[in-house]
């Protein structure tokens, strides 16, 4: 009898579960992902070039439990506002409050259990989709990474499984320490919130401090070591709270003065949003901490992706040379997007590699010209060399002979005027070199071209000849960080947005009944779904706008570690920013239907 | 058709279910009129059809035919926003649960109807101050439901019912949540701003007591009208005594 109630009472609300369920799902899912890259020291090691990172996961990975956490207590208070009024009505006929709780064993037991299983399946998908995905988007071949990591399922399954024992322990306690009035009321329990305005200056104080304290260990990370990140970690997620509490409450009790909030029904969007501030403090800051780590982590990932190419740029004027360039070469050549593409006759005897004067002055060569410090991301420039500097014993010289096949490096360059180069004896060659626009664009076709090269001077030693050869280098010194960038980026996002939208659709059961108040009085169908728009609006731009201003601060972290972090970040924030803004109309929408949608605002037959 | 009849019904049904479910006719034929100023009582047993008749006439829900006539106006050939707009500004509602938004103070609960017709800000405060004087609830403007009794609770929303001054109050069960003192309470109340402001109301019960407030009751049964009984002249507690013989006859 207790498993059909417990059953029935998920078959009934199914649409209900079904939320709590994907969202359970979609936790577990994400939090396999990351401990599935947090526990692979092998992974980590071989791909990322910083000693700390296993410890810097470690935090990353105890940020996310405590996440976690939080979700899924925001998960279980949901579960329990369905169905605390069905145990109450239980009891009422005579259940007892062990066989309660036995029902809340097995309801638990099978939406979070199962949630967590068909999570960590969906992780090991996500796991190898998106880090194949990534890969193949920044040409970086990852070592080490294991889809079945076993560490990280098993904790995945210890987390969730002690999140579901703690889940059912505290609602086992509710249900028979609660007075059964309350437990039949629990879902009309309203917190009014505090209106003391001296309470809320100290408390935004503090928080601004807290603040303070984190940037500023985060700003001199050489300083503290690895101390800054939980300290930061700590101070600011508090920090957040803090000032989101007093700020927020503050900021609408004084909107509800001004004669602004007296049209519409704005005056109710603001109660709204105030009277379960408590509840949207938490999350909110929460969302906010993860946007900024999940911005951050996908600016730092962008920064590297952009500088990779052009660091590389500077290593030499061209990006690939060909020696006598075959029709299957020329046909790779023909589809790449060049910003030049010289061919030079040369003739070689024992010890000269001679050139033509004429077709040099035609089509000069070309050096990079060194950056200064402060445009060292930008594009390089280049200059013509002289056939004088290109014949002595120079930089550009050596440059040159580079990109000659290995058995020519260390001939004597000798330009002709070109009816001696005409004449003169050895063996004829053409040297193809190319400079590309976009090294990351042109990246396949460049290796097609490099197995055509006579020389792989990279495999023969520690010279670089053109700027592939050192793209191909710092990717893998590089590619690392910006693919855990990425990857976390996109995994803290999915879990951020899950969150958020999570806990609004979680509030629908009371929102329902006050709108349907409002439909009923005549407010405006149109009226309300703006409203809603509002109010899921606010809630999304307060910890997407703290988590920009955060991820601004915070990249001065990374100045230790990139030239620029700040360099074009904003189209990372611009496309973050519409990623998230599609999660908020996924919502607004979701909401709406689930608030306003009725057959008519006076219910049916049997409602009202 | 009487001029100055406030609602007029003609001819209503009202058919729930359909193609695939098992039809059932919860109004069949209902023809009614309030006049201006009346207090009109809607009696019957529950699934007798008062509510579907309230929420009709109301605009919560469409008749499957007839016709409803407010103030004249068709509200049938109205569009979902004109309704709302109707509601808003035409209509005053008092339910059973009071129906109040625990997110918003008892004054800004009593100034929602103003603010969805853009009154300024002013003019809402004095307003609501003045409606709150006349329910004598200007002592707890600034709390929350959740701080109230259901007593207050209800006056608070009667406040709100008559805040934009509508033509017709449209009562739901009011007193059904309230202790029997506060029920007396609010009847008197009704019946004071019915004399007073010369609003039309129109109650929904099935409780003699408050019916006895009425000036005319409407006895509905399996979705038609049988017996009107008229208070006239008689005293309250004479009309009540009436009431209760009516009910033990029709039923």
């Amino acid at each position: 009898m207790i498993r059909k109630l417990a059953f029935a009472g998920i078959q009934r609300r199914w649409s209900d579960y079904l939320v709590l369920f994907s969202g359970l799902s979609i936790g577990s899912a994400i939090f396999y992902m990351f401990a599935a890259l947090a526990t692979n020291d092998k992974f980590l090691k071989a791909n990322i070039n910083i000693s700390s990172v296993t410890q810097v996961f470690a935090f990353g990975l105890i940020l996310l439990t405590i996440i976690t956490i939080v979700y899924v207590s925001y998960a279980q208070s949901f579960l329990l506002g369905m169905r605390y009024q069905d145990y109450g009505l239980f009891m009422i006929f005579g259940a007892k409050p062990r066989k309660i709780s036995q029902m809340i064993l097995l309801e638990t037991a099978t939406v979070q259990l199962g949630s967590t299983m068909i999570g960590l399946v969906l992780g090991m998908g996500l796991t190898k989709i998106a880090s194949q995905w990534l890969a193949n988007q920044i040409h970086f071949p990852l070592t080490g990474l294991s889809v079945v990591q076993l560490p990280a399922i098993f904790v995945t399954i210890a987390l969730f499984g002690l999140l579901a024992i703690s889940s059912v322990l505290v609602s086992q306690w509710i249900v028979r320490k609660k007075s059964l009035n309350s437990i039949l009321k629990a879902n009309q329990i309203s917190n009014q919130p505090n209106q003391d305005n001296k309470l809320k200056i100290l408390e935004s104080m503090g928080g601004l401090i807290l603040l303070g304290l984190g940037f500023t260990a985060m700003m001199h990370i050489e300083v503290l070591q690895l101390a800054a990140i939980p300290f930061a970690l700590v101070t600011i997620s508090s920090g957040t709270y803090l000032v989101i509490h007093s700020l927020f409450s503050w900021v609408i009790n004084w909107l509800k003065q001004k004669a602004i909030s007296y049209r519409g029904i704005r005056l109710f969007t603001l109660g709204q949003l105030r009277f379960r501030i408590e509840n949207y403090t938490r999350v909110l800051s929460m969302v906010t901490i993860l946007f900024a780590l999940a911005l951050g982590a996908i600016v730092v990932g962008v920064g590297y992706h952009r500088q990779i190419p052009i660091m590389s740029s500077y290593s030499s004027a061209y990006s690939m040379n060909i020696t006598n360039p075959t029709r299957a070469t020329d046909k790779i050549v023909a589809k790449m997007d060049l910003t030049k593409n010289n061919e030079y006759s040369q003739v070689s005897d024992q010890s000269h590699v001679y050139l033509n004067q004429a077709q040099l002055k035609q089509q000069p060569i070309e050096a990079v010209i060194p950056a200064n410090a402060d445009k060292q991301l930008a594009q390089p420039q280049y200059k013509s060399v002289s056939i004088k500097q290109l014949m002595g014993q120079t930089v550009d010289n050596r440059a040159f002979l580079m990109l000659e096949p290995l058995a020519q490096r260390n001939k004597k360059l000798v330009v002709l005027p070109e009816r001696q180069f005409n004449q003169v004896n050895g063996t004829k060659s053409t040297l193809q070199l190319i400079r590309v626009r976009d090294l990351n664009q042109s990246v396949p076709q460049l290796k097609r071209l490099e197995a055509y090269q006579h020389s792989v001077a990279a495999k023969q030693g520690y010279e670089i000849t053109n700027s592939y050869e050192m793209f191909v280098i710092s990717n893998t010194l590089f590619g690392g960080l910006e693919f855990i960038g990425l990857f976390l980026g996109i995994a803290f996002l999915t879990m951020l947005a899950s969150c958020l939208m999570f806990k609004v659709l979680s509030g629908t059961k009371m929102d329902r009944i006050r709108y349907q108040m409002l439909l009923k009085i005549g407010v405006s169908d149109k009226k309300l779904k703006r409203a809603i728009a509002y109010e899921i609006g606010v809630l999304f731009v307060i910890p997407g706008v703290a988590g920009i201003v955060y991820v601004a601060l915070g990249l001065q972290m990374f100045k230790k570690l990139m030239v620029d972090p700040y360099d074009q970040w904003w189209w990372a924030v611009l496309g973050f920013t519409a990623c998230y803004g599609v999660y908020y109309l996924l919502t607004v929408k979701l909401y709406q239907r689930l608030v306003i949608k009725t057959r008519n605002p006076g219910g049916d037959k049997l409602g009202v | 058709m009487n001029n100055k009849a406030v609602v007029s019904v003609n001819n209503l049904f009202k058919t729930y279910g359909g193609r695939n479910s098992a039809k059932y006719e919860a109004l069949k034929g209902i023809n009614l009129e309030v006049q201006s100023g009346e207090f009109v009582g809607i009696m019957g047993a529950s699934g007798s059809g008062k509510t579907t008749l309230l929420n009709l006439i109301a605009t919560l829900d469409r008749p499957t035919s007839g016709e409803i006539r407010i103030n004249q106006q068709d509200i049938l050939n109205l569009k979902k926003n004109e309704l709302s707009d109707f509601r808003a500004q035409e209509l005053g509602f008092i339910f059973q649960d009071f129906s109040l938004l625990e997110n918003l103070t008892a004054a800004e609960n009593i100034a929602l109807p103003l603010t969805l017709t853009n009154t300024k800000k002013a003019q809402i405060d004095t307003t609501v101050l003045q409606v709150a004087q006349k329910l004598s609830i200007e002592d707890f403007l600034s709390q929350y439901p959740a701080q109230l009794s259901g007593g207050q609770k209800q006056r608070v929303a009667a406040a709100r019912a008559l805040v934009h001054e509508p033509q017709l109050l449209l009562a739901d069960e009011p007193t059904g949540a309230l202790d029997s003192n506060s029920a007396r309470d609010l009847l008197e109340l009704l019946t004071e701003i019915n004399q007073a402001s010369n609003v039309s109301i129109l109650l929904v019960t099935h409780d003699p007591f408050s019916a006895s407030y009425c000036n005319r009751i409407l006895m509905i049964k399996d979705g038609v009208i049988g017996n009107t009984l008229k208070r006239d002249s008689k005293t309250r507690t004479e009309f009540y005594q009436e009431i209760l013989t009516d009910l033990g006859t029709y039923r």
